[in-house]
């Protein structure tokens, strides 16, 4: 498999890896969906409590 | 030096705010997000997006606002070599391509110290975009590169038979 911009010829795929962890992407999507509810409500991100939010060291 | 808005932190983590000449008001945001490889390990980034309060209705082409983004990946990065940055387009409006080449195209005005890697085109025609970039002398840069990948093939299915 060529990545883009970047010559490494493989990855492999392991399918040992738990499938019962949350698919990030899809956990990413609906946050994101939240956080703009919030942001249009006035609401402040602080209130959504199962998004861990960071800022910049 | 390029013009931008000046950001306001907000406190508790409740990311920055910024406001255009047009009245518009927008928060941009961090939040953690956990990658995995091909040996299970959890490989730390962190995501990016913006909100606007207006929503999605349609605004005045404003230059401003990219360079207040871009500032703050930027700014973001200042102090972190290992750190990488995922972004996602949702497709809740069918704009979700517009807005992957828009970010596409602002990553190319930043410096030329970062790289970015891409969901790819049989990805696109599942309606999923995404991106992440990190500096190009990240100690960690190749674990990214496999991780975001493995992540995508793994939970979406897609990318295993792309050899």
């Amino acid at each position: 498999m060529k990545l883009q911009n970047e010559n490494i010829d493989e990855i492999r795929y392991n399918e040992d890896v738990s499938k019962k962890m949350v698919n990030p992407f899809v956990k990413l999507i609906k946050d994101k969906e939240r956080i703009a509810e919030a942001v249009q409500n006035g609401q402040p991100l602080s209130s959504l409590k199962d998004i861990k939010f960071v800022n910049p060291i | 030096m390029l013009t931008r808005y000046d950001t306001i932190l907000l406190s508790k983590g409740g990311g920055y705010q910024f406001t255009t000449s047009d009245g518009d008001v927008y928060i941009a945001y961090f939040t953690e997000f956990t990658l995995i490889d091909s040996n299970q390990n959890e490989i730390l980034a962190t995501s990016f997006g913006f909100a606007n309060k207006e929503g999605n209705k349609s605004h005045r082409h404003d230059v401003k606002i990219k360079n207040t983004i871009i500032h703050l990946i930027m700014e973001f990065f200042e102090n972190q070599d290992d750190a990488a940055i995922l972004y996602i387009c949702i497709n809740n409006d069918g704009r979700e391509r517009n807005r992957h080449i828009t970010f596409g195209r602002w990553f190319n005005e930043m410096n030329k110290d970062f790289e970015r890697y891409s969901s790819l085109g049989e990805h696109a025609k599942a309606g999923f975009y995404s991106s992440i970039i990190f500096k190009n002398t990240n100690p960690r840069r190749l674990k990214l590169i496999e991780s975001f990948y493995f992540t995508i093939a793994y939970y979406w299915g897609l990318g295993e038979n792309n050899q």
